[in-house]
């Protein structure tokens, strides 16, 4: 199959940059595959998953959180904040923070504020550890 | 001569650390740096996106308003959590002093900034940001989601980032940005001129050329993807302007410490100059002395 270059830029950098044969993306109207040729395309991304399909039939799971697909002529972009191969998952951290979000869920002294930052928390560390999961 | 030697000594004491600091603050500056050289292309294609959104379907949103809208407005001051840099942090409320007005509001990040508005009368978003040094990804998007939302409830019309813009290892300058609402220009169609002005003043110049894709499929739709992404912009400039402004605090710092520790050699010298001639003029007395003695006998 023909295969076409990817791009996944997070405000830490690079973190793809690579010819690659599909990608699967999880965003927020559903999952979407890309292939080669495809139609030009923008979708957004709250917690998804992504997975990429390299020409050598090699996949790899990632989560990506926060951003957007953008499909152009010549290249695929991922725009993230986070993106992190399943294996780059800091399991035991992502379960810390879940545990620690639904501690601070339960109080009820929070301002609305407080309780949609805790509300995210908890979402980000539940979307990793659905990745890390899946991808064992 | 025992209170110069003692000077001596504290002066000298002194200059380790001032050297110290110095050696910290270019390494931690080179890192910094990279940080901000990563950023950049982030938000540099979330501003392509936004605009392309915009030209092709000419849609409208919350977040672009006419600029003539007069309300109040919110400054986010980002400064550092230590001093001994200069004016670093000086400079930078003296910009913000020039500008504010009464019913402004400011949104303080790092120890100084923090402590600064807390004694002044402006209200204060919030004070949950008071180490710049841990603002990372995650902090970014909070700061821009508390400033999305309170800009959409129309508590402010106006979002200004100010900073230290970092210009060369020795010059770093406090800079104000407007940072929302979006420039109406960008709705103009003949705008990419304005656009690409903007973006060479935003500290970089596009290399890819502008090239409007009016066959664009958008998924929910263009309202909904550029809702979502102007506040992912938003927090992209601001942790851009974070590593910037940290990276400006540790020139700052080392060019501080450098002119510290070049005081301190002279002081040095100087002191021991004087050391030494009271130490002269003593054994002169001292032989003046023994002389004088001999030569009474």
């Amino acid at each position: 199959m023909d295969s076409f270059l990817l791009k996944i830029v997070t405000p830490d950098g690079s973190a793809v940059d690579a010819e690659v044969e599909s990608v699967l993306i999880r965003t927020t109207s559903g999952d979407i595959g890309i292939l080669k040729n495809h139609i030009n395309y923008v979708a957004t991304i709250d917690y998804g998953l992504v997975k990429i399909t390299y020409p050598d039939h090699t996949e790899r799971g990632a989560c990506c959180m926060n951003g957007f697909v953008r499909v152009d002529k010549d290249m695929t972009r991922i725009i993230a904040t986070t993106f992190e191969f399943a294996d780059q998952i800091d399991f035991a951290r992502a379960q810390k923070a879940k545990a620690a979000a639904e501690e601070r869920l339960a109080e009820t002294t929070l301002s609305d504020d407080e309780r949609e930052l805790a509300k995210a928390r908890l979402k980000r560390a539940e979307n990793r550890i659905r990745v890390y999961e899946l991808n064992q | 001569m025992k209170a110069i030697k003692s000077r001596i000594k504290s002066v000298e004491s002194t200059m380790s650390i001032t050297k110290a600091m110095e050696l910290v603050a270019s390494s931690k500056l080179r890192r910094a740096k990279m940080q901000e050289e990563a950023v950049k292309p982030y938000y540099k294609l979330l501003a392509e996106t936004i605009e392309d959104i915009i030209q092709t379907t000419g849609e409208k949103n919350a977040f672009i308003r006419e600029t003539d809208v007069s309300s109040a407005a919110c400054y986010i001051v980002i400064a550092g959590d230590r001093g001994l840099a200069g004016g670093y942090n000086a400079n930078l409320f003296r910009l913000v002093r020039e500008r504010i007005k009464e019913d402004d509001c400011i949104l303080p990040v790092g120890k100084k900034s923090v402590e600064h508005y807390e004694k002044q009368p402006y209200r204060i978003l919030t004070t949950d940001f008071r180490i710049a040094a841990s603002v990372a990804i995650p902090e970014a998007h909070e700061i821009g989601d508390i400033i999305c939302k309170h800009f959409l409830s129309g508590q402010f019309g106006h979002v200004y980032l100010v900073y230290t813009e970092f210009k060369s290892m020795l010059t770093q300058e406090p800079q104000l940005r407007a940072l929302l609402p979006l420039d109406k220009d960008m709705m103009n169609p003949d705008a990419s001129n304005a656009m690409a002005a903007r973006e060479k003043e935003n500290g970089f110049t596009k290399t890819e050329k502008i090239t409007f894709h009016t066959d664009t499929l958008y998924e929910p739709s263009p309202e909904e993807v550029l809702s979502a992404i102007i506040p992912q912009y938003v927090s992209g400039m601001i942790y851009g302007a974070v590593c910037e402004a940290s990276a400006s605090e540790f020139a700052a710092r080392r060019t501080a410490m450098n002119a510290a520790n070049k005081n301190a050699d002279e002081m040095i010298s100087t002191l021991t100059l004087k050391y030494n001639r009271a130490r002269q003029t003593m054994i002169t007395q001292e032989i003046t002395e023994i002389i004088a003695g001999s030569n009474t006998l």
